[in-house]
């Protein structure tokens, strides 16, 4: 077997023991925490919250309850929800996975484009007015978090000037404003990513031999420089598109979107043991491949570094 | 950081105080909040004053003038009131106040679990090292904000009984509040980890600390007198960074309802309740956001001219 092929085959099973170790910490710790899904505002009668106990095995020893719990996950069977009975952890998350998903592919879109974009802008004249203006602006885009930048945008393009939806997830127009308070925090970090690694090989020799041979500038700035930055992007990107993906409570909740983001803070407010670990267990594995993925394209890009 | 070293002698402290102040905006931003804490201390030591004395700022955080109710800018309100006719500029200082407080404990935090971590894991190298560095994978891997909130819930009752115990139940909120930035800190440690393991690892392979090490010292006694001093740099800088992270996630906690206790406010706490009624009573988010944004914003800026001033050979971001 090639040896890359087997490092990244490796590096692919050695996701599945971190997983367990995931769910064991959520498990337990979910556990510990006091209170039940059952202790609610509203109080329940202690017999019919002994049935309810009862009836989804929450009485039985913990080991019991965990080994349960791991038999029917490596089946595929994430549990049931205490409070609405009629839906399970599956069909909630793939209802409402694929909607998050989305809305994280367009923020991941945004944060690509702009950000290297802006960051190509910026490095083409270093301390120029330019620069400092693109750079400023980046700047400006990690100080405005998204629960700062929402209800902004929202007040100026959906209330006084109407131009889209204030809330929901229909039409087109719809994805614009959540997808742009979303990326562009992410799209100013990749800016100032790109411009810093592609500032750092403009001195050196090969640039000043492709200048000599008579590139054109863009050609260089492009192909020459902006390739130095492509390492330290995949690195940033890898994370960052899991967190996306898997949904933002702030902005899910700002532009009222049905998308899982939500889900993680209230699983976690109303001990729903089984969806909690099922999102944190979804949000983990998407982060563990979208990292195996990035160090395979680190790997083909730069094969050097792999040796190591 | 002394910037009177010996006349011609020239010190780490001291060049890179000499690159820093060649930086105006991050002499400016420096500049900006020390007024910024400055004016949220005196506004709170003002308003404890007053709860004491009957006298000192006008006006205290939580007294509510329900006749009034939300009121744009005036001469007695400079900056308006909220929904309860509460003052808003002394909402906004004390919540100021909260909000850099945690911001630099759990940065504390951050320092002391990070720095001793990095450093044991790159000294002892080898089987610990790995074990170590896959614990911070681990860590990686989780959704730290649910871990956050549920540490914050986890811990809630138990103190809370401990403080009824000792009859210290009006300690609460501000037990609360140092329960938030214990939980931030044991999450947000694990970039300074990284860094500082990396950087012990190329300086253990240095002579002077085979040296060292071939005298006799023991292991406690060289991270202490030789990596420590070498990797003051790089502590600063990501130390930096992190105090403008942090803040934002105390404030995205606050924002949940979850992080400081009404009527104690901060700065998310003031932007969520503001982006609840930004239709009628728009200032009410646009300040807070306002003041927010510009902490951030000179956080940022003294961070990267510190990342100048202490590591000149890089030159990344602007």
């Amino acid at each position: 077997m090639p040896p890359l092929l087997r490092r990244a085959l490796v590096r692919l099973l050695e996701i599945i023991p971190v997983l367990w170790v995931v769910i064991t910490i959520t498990f337990f710790l979910a556990r510990w925490v006091p209170g039940g899904p059952f202790d609610t505002d509203r109080k329940l009668s202690p017999e019919a919250k002994a049935h309810n106990l009862e009836y989804y095995g929450l009485d039985q020893p913990l080991p019991v309850q965990y080994f349960k719990y791991l038999w029917n996950f490596a089946h595929g069977d994430l549990g049931p929800l205490y409070r609405h009975p009629d839906w399970s952890v599956n069909e909630l998350l793939i209802q409402k996975a694929p909607v998050s998903a989305e809305l994280g592919l367009w923020a991941t879109l945004v944060a690509l484009v702009v950000g290297l974009g802006a960051g190509v802008v910026a490095a083409a004249r270093p301390r120029s007015k330019r620069d400092y203006g693109t750079m400023g602006m980046a700047m400006v885009a990690i100080c405005l978090p998204s629960f700062v930048l929402g209800p902004i945008l929202l007040l100026v393009f959906g209330l006084k000037l109407q131009w889209v939806n204030v809330m929901g997830w229909n039409t087109a127009s719809d994805r614009i404003l959540p997808s742009l308070v979303l990326g562009l925090y992410y799209a100013a970090y990749i800016a100032r990513l790109t411009r810093g690694s592609m500032l750092e090989v403009r001195g050196q020799d090969f640039i000043r031999t492709a200048r000599a041979k008579g590139c054109s500038s863009p050609r260089i700035l492009v192909v020459h420089m902006l390739r130095n930055a492509l390492g330290p992007v995949i690195a940033y990107l890898a994370p960052t598109i899991a967190g996306l993906v898997t949904g933002s409570f702030v902005v899910e909740s700002i532009f009222q979107i049905p998308g899982i983001g939500r889900m993680f803070i209230e699983a976690a407010l109303t001990q729903e043991y089984p969806l909690l670990i099922g999102v944190t267990v979804l949000f983990s594995a998407i982060l563990l491949l979208c990292n195996w993925m990035a160090d395979l394209l680190l790997t083909a890009l730069n094969p050097k570094a792999a040796i190591e | 950081m002394n910037p009177m070293s010996k006349a011609g002698a020239s010190t780490l402290w001291g060049d890179a105080w000499r690159r820093f102040c060649g930086h105006k905006l991050a002499l400016a931003s420096l500049g900006f909040l020390g007024l910024v804490s400055l004016m949220c201390m005196t506004c709170a030591v003002g308003v404890g004053l007053k709860a004491a004395y009957g006298h000192g700022w006008p006006y205290g955080y939580e007294e509510q003038n329900l006749a009034l109710g939300a009121k744009m800018f005036s001469g007695e309100h400079w900056l308006g009131t909220d929904l309860l006719g509460r003052d808003l500029l002394t909402r906004l200082l004390v919540g100021g106040c909260v909000s850099l407080t945690v911001g630099f404990l759990a940065t504390g935090m951050v320092v002391l679990i990070g720095v001793t971590y990095g450093m044991v894991a790159g000294y002892a190298g080898g089987f610990v090292d790995r074990v170590m560095m896959r614990f911070v994978d681990i860590l990686y891997a989780l959704p730290f904000t649910i871990f956050i909130i549920m540490l914050v819930v986890l811990l809630d009752k138990p103190v809370q009984v401990l403080l009824e115990h000792f009859h210290r139940g009006s300690w609460g909120p501000f037990i609360k509040l140092c329960l938030l930035f214990l939980a931030i800190g044991a999450f947000e440690w694990l970039n300074m980890a990284r860094v500082v393991r990396a950087r012990t690892l190329e300086l253990k392979s240095l002579a002077f600390v085979e040296a060292a090490r071939a005298l006799g010292r023991r292991p406690w006694k060289i991270l202490w007198h030789h990596l420590l001093p070498n990797l003051a740099g790089i502590i600063v800088i990501y130390a930096t960074l992190s105090v403008p992270a942090v803040i934002m996630l105390e404030s995205f906690i606050s924002f949940l309802g979850l992080g400081v206790q009404p009527p104690l406010t901060s700065w998310g706490d003031l932007i969520n309740q503001g982006a609840s009624n930004m239709e009628l009573y728009p200032w009410l988010l646009i300040y807070p956001s306002v003041f927010f944004s510009l902490t951030l914003f000179a956080l940022n800026f003294v961070g990267d001219g510190l990342r100048d001033a202490l590591d000149p050979r890089s030159d990344k971001g602007g």
